[in-house]
């Protein structure tokens, strides 16, 4: 029976994302931004003049430009995941939703139908009833008329 | 696919010298390849399952679609059937009701006829 806790109803549940497909690919690219602004840090420069402080500054800023870049790729991907994930929600609740509609205009209309029947039937046999009812009366009436009965 | 950072050799000091020597420039470009190669794997792997979960899911709705509309199908002939036989009990009990008023009056005009 729909609607019975025992029977799963025919929409199942929504395919998501994993999680683990989500982090692996935000982790990555987290990763690629970190190595990206990875610098190592040298006393020397490649021509053997000492590190000054302005080399120091860009490769900071290289640094943190690269951490900067892979954080916003890999808060990217949470948000488009989560998005997806969310919307498959939505549209199977949607269609759930949409079934039990359905579900209950045919419940609704087989009522219906049923009453409909039952109904017809009930008023033919009354109709039926009445017509044996009135013949009888008619007759005793008639035997009574003539001193029959 | 599980492409984690850590796995990426990222702590590790010696792939990451891209200003000192060419075998280390070649390292940290190879490395570069690799950690590329891993970012593109697991952005495949969940391009595939979004489009495998989409899939999954125009599936159902399109079941779904076929199923009410064969639902509907039977509804429709079971109505029919249930007035047809509506229409049936009716005429049969008009018939009965028809017939019990014949003999009626035929009874009455017995009765009319005997006692004359």
């Amino acid at each position: 029976m729909i609607g019975s806790s025992s029977t799963p109803f025919r929409i199942r549940p929504p395919q998501l994302l994993a999680d683990s497909a989500t982090e692996s690919a935000a982790n990555n690219a987290l990763a690629q931004g970190y190595q990206k602004g990875y610098v190592r840090p040298a006393t020397q420069t490649k021509a053997g003049f000492s590190v000054t402080a302005k080399d120091r500054m860009r490769a900071a800023q290289q640094a943190s430009a690269g951490v900067n870049e892979g954080a916003q790729n890999a808060a990217n991907i949470r948000a488009e995941d989560q998005q997806f994930n969310s919307q498959q929600r939505f549209d199977n609740d949607l269609l759930r939703q949409q079934a039990m509609a359905f579900d209950y205009g045919q419940m609704t209309d087989q009522n219906a139908a049923n009453f409909d029947r039952t109904f017809a039937r009930q008023s033919a046999l009354s109709g039926v009833a009445q017509a044996r009812q009135r013949a009888a009366m008619q007759l005793r009436l008639a035997l009574l008329s003539k001193g029959l009965s | 696919m599980n492409a984690g950072w850590l796995k990426q050799g990222l702590l590790s000091d010696s792939t990451h010298k891209p200003q000192t020597g060419t075998a280390t420039g070649d390292r940290a470009a190879a490395d570069f390849a690799k950690q590329t190669q891993f970012a593109n794997a697991a952005n495949m792997d969940r391009g595939m399952a979004k489009a495998n979960a989409q899939t999954y899911g125009q599936r159902q709705q399109q079941s779904e679609q076929m199923g009410q509309q064969w639902r509907q199908a039977q509804m429709q002939r079971f109505r029919s059937l249930s007035n047809q036989k509506s229409q049936q009990s009716a005429f049969a009990m008009k018939l009965l009701e028809s017939q019990i008023g014949m003999q009626s009056d035929w009874q009455n005009s017995l009765i009319g006829m005997i006692s004359q």
